[in-house]
């Protein structure tokens, strides 16, 4: 085997490397799960309040 | 094996594992686009929970003690600006303040816990209420609802809806106001009403 051979043996080498890496890399992703984002959620504040004083008595019949 | 064959042999090798290598990543590429769009229907292993959170940061519209004045049929008092007191000698006093605290647009309801027959009494009590936005932006008025109108206070309705109330610091707070009458023989002594604000997250 030549120099130039060798090369070529060593960039081959190096190809089937990076292309079981770029499968063990696609095969990861395949099973990453993205979570959804789910919205629930509910608030009630029944802290508002208005209040008001009326002088006098109240008439018979009033209200 | 002589040389030849071995260069040939690895070569072999490294285009068959490139082919695979491309036809997985082109599966996984699309797979995960699907994921990353919501376009495909799959059960997820994690909920991200959207907090609604809101609150009354001026809770109480409080017009003191008063009457209506001497000659006059009724009063008539608004929390509208910095409020106001015609015909009775009550304090002014402005509108509520509800602010969405939390981490998410919300959809609004508020609600009254009384109408003007049986909070204020008499011949002719009325009870209005308002919603605006306090800081701009803050509330997209649902269909059939208008900003700054006031619309009687009912409890049999479903009375005001912001479509989105949002939770954007800069635009988190809106006002509600209230504009009622007092005839002079309306009920007597401590009168009020509860509000209630109902916020689901969007």
């Amino acid at each position: 085997m030549d120099k130039t051979q060798k090369i070529v043996t060593v960039l081959l080498i190096l190809a089937i490397l990076f292309s079981a890496t770029s499968i063990f890399i696609s095969v990861s992703i395949s099973k990453l799960d993205i979570p959804d984002k789910v919205v629930s959620g509910r608030s009630v504040d029944n802290g508002g309040g208005i209040m008001i004083y009326v002088e006098g008595e109240n008439e018979e019949g009033s209200g | 094996m002589n040389d030849s064959n071995l260069l040939l042999g690895l070569a072999v090798i490294a285009v068959v594992v490139s082919v695979i290598a491309a036809g997985f990543t082109y599966l996984s590429i699309a797979s995960l686009t699907t994921k990353i769009s919501g376009l495909a229907i799959g059960t997820a292993n994690l909920t991200v929970e959207t907090q609604a959170s809101i609150n009354f940061t001026t809770a109480v519209v409080n017009w003191g003690s008063g009457k209506v004045n001497d000659g006059q049929t009724q009063a008539h008092l608004s929390t509208v600006g910095a409020g106001s007191v015609s015909n009775g000698n009550w304090t002014a006093a402005t509108g509520l303040i509800l602010e969405n605290n939390g981490n998410s647009n919300v959809s609004l309801n508020i609600t009254v816990g009384k109408n003007a027959s049986n909070f204020i009494g008499g011949t002719g009590s009325l009870y209005f209420i308002n919603v605006s936005d306090n800081e701009v932006g803050a509330c997209t008025n649902a269909s059939g609802f208008a900003l700054g109108l006031f619309y009687s206070a009912n409890t049999s309705n479903t009375l005001l809806n912001c479509n989105s109330f949002r939770f954007d610091e800069a635009a988190d707070a809106i006002r509600i106001d209230f504009n009622i009458t007092i005839p002079e023989n309306s009920l007597k002594g401590a009168l009020g009403d509860i509000i209630t604000a109902t916020a689901t997250a969007l």
